[in-house]
């Protein structure tokens, strides 16, 4: 009885498996995993603009935000100088100056100056944006024009 | 007796095995509700079916390349990698298609939607599938085991948006389009029956931001197809973050304009050596007089709403849109060989060497 029930159970079992694996190979398919680098994505990652920024993001953490966001520039327009193109920023304050106008930011928005802080809280800085006269006092970038229509 | 209970099991095996064909689980084989078909393998992608009230619709995707790290540092709540999704309807149909990056990740849905264009469904069976569609898109984000988040994030942003019969805007528009279209006469019926009026969305979002100033927009756009009904959708997501999803706003759209036969829709095509629709040259930011980047992207795709497909090369300005996808300039090696689109674009006052979005044509 033991052995018939043993042999039962195991046939059982071997018939889920088996259903299992048809159901599968019925509906799945080959899964051919696609990792292949993107042509496009890859152009954006070499791009001046990418390395530009990749530059401020690895730019060393200061002594206060406001300094480590000054450093990332200087790292920012040492990159663009070594790659003989031109800086994403048009116009950047002297050091002392940047650092006043910075420092007269409020804590949060300080935060916010310093780049590896503000990508991992995007919406938290956005919230903070400082006065447009405030950010013109520090930096000013390249400017991103906006379509228009043909008249 | 063993054998006998073994023999025809396996016999049965054997004949499902044999006959197995890569298909979507037919109806019958399905329960009322969300059916998980295939989540075992996240490095491929997910299926599955949502069954109500005796229809069904399909949710598919496939993950595709990495993302560049520029859109991954500015969404990181999005999917590291691009990743296509669809819908696809009882009869095989697909009917929405979103694309990450530059092609699909299986090439067979480019056929599929050729074929969606050439058999559209009924217009209460396409108006139900898109309902269907939204609440599967509902179930799977909520059901999705954490392995499957990328999936699960694209599913609950179709969620969020409503199905065309119930969106405002589409329907708002859908009336519009009826309102001109031409009436049949005594010499013929030439109401445009089977022929198919296209839309264009455009959607963007600032990028590249630092000390609140953003040096470049993301752009991508959606593309529908109305014959008399919406019919079908493509989104082309540009490798960023998808038209009508999160963080993106809409800018404006483009239409065809006339009722035209034989459509395609192909969204951006091309590769760095390889041409589907225009462009020859290296992807950039910033198109630097020779370089494209996803807004030219999304200028060839609305384009392609006014021509009514990619084309075929050459002069694409058939349409007299100042949209001249041709660019001779620096960056050809003098030949006046043709390398790129949307650099030359002259309603675009600038568009060659910026940074910006495209206007819709």
């Amino acid at each position: 009885m033991n052995r018939k029930l043993i042999a039962g159970g195991a046939l059982v079992a071997a018939g889920v498996v088996v259903f299992g694996v048809v159901m599968m190979r019925r509906h799945r398919g080959p899964h051919h995993a696609h990792h292949d680098v993107s042509p496009h994505g890859n152009g954006i990652d070499q791009s001046d603009p990418s390395v530009s920024f990749e530059a401020m993001l690895n730019a060393p953490e200061a002594a206060t935000p406001c300094e480590t966001a000054f450093g990332a520039i200087e790292a920012e327009q040492n990159t663009a100088k070594l790659r003989g193109t031109k800086s994403i920023f048009q116009w950047v304050a002297p050091k002392s100056d940047f650092l006043a106008a910075c420092q007269a930011l409020s804590a949060d928005q300080q935060r916010c100056m310093a780049p590896r802080y503000r990508k991992d809280h995007a919406d938290e800085c956005m919230r903070v944006r400082p006065a447009e006269d405030q950010l013109k006092k520090m930096v000013v970038g390249v400017p991103v024009p906006e379509p228009s229509v043909p008249q | 007796m063993k054998r006998l209970l073994i023999v025809p099991f396996l016999a049965a095996a054997v004949g499902c095995t044999s006959s197995a064909t890569d298909t979507r689980p037919p109806i019958s084989e399905l329960k009322p509700g969300l059916n998980m078909i295939d989540i075992g393998d996240p490095s491929w992608g997910v299926a599955a079916a949502y069954v109500k009230d005796g229809h069904v619709v399909y949710l598919e995707q496939r993950l595709g390349a990495l993302k560049p790290k520029a859109y991954r540092d500015e969404s990181p709540e999005q999917p590291a990698n691009e990743i296509d999704m669809r819908f696809v309807d009882e009869t095989g149909k697909t009917f929405f298609v979103q694309r990450g990056g530059d092609t699909f990740v299986d090439q067979s849905w480019n056929d599929d939607i050729t074929m969606s264009l050439k058999n559209p469904a009924p217009d209460d069976q396409r108006e139900r599938d898109f309902v269907l569609a939204r609440e599967a898109a509902g179930l799977f984000a909520h059901a999705a085991p954490p392995e499957l988040k990328p999936y699960a994030f694209h599913a609950e942003q179709y969620a969020e948006r409503p199905a065309p019969s119930e969106d405002p805007e589409m329907i708002k528009k859908r009336d519009s389009i009826e309102a001109s279209r031409p009436t049949d006469t005594e010499y013929g019926n030439y109401g445009f029956g089977g022929a198919w009026w296209f839309e264009g969305d455009l959607y963007s979002k600032n990028t590249g931001c630092a000390f609140w100033v953003c040096l470049a927009k993301h752009s991508g756009v959606a593309l529908w197809a109305y014959q008399t009904s919406w019919q079908l959708a493509v989104l082309a997501c540009n490798h960023g973050n998808c038209p009508g999803g999160s963080g993106m706003s809409y800018n404006c759209y483009s239409t065809s304009g006339v009722w035209r036969n034989d459509v395609t829709i192909s969204v951006e095509t091309n590769g760095n050596t390889s041409i589907g629709g225009g462009c020859l040259t290296g992807y950039s930011w910033n198109s630097g007089g020779y370089n494209h980047l996803c807004n030219d992207d999304s200028a060839y795709e609305l384009w392609q709403v006014k021509n009514g497909g990619p084309g075929n090369g050459g002069s694409y300005d058939t349409n007299g849109d100042g949209y001249s996808f041709i660019y001779t300039g620096a960056g050809t090696g003098g030949d006046g060989g043709w390398v790129n689109y949307a650099c030359t674009c002259a309603y675009n006052n600038g568009c060659n060497n910026d940074w910006s979005r495209p206007i819709c044509p």
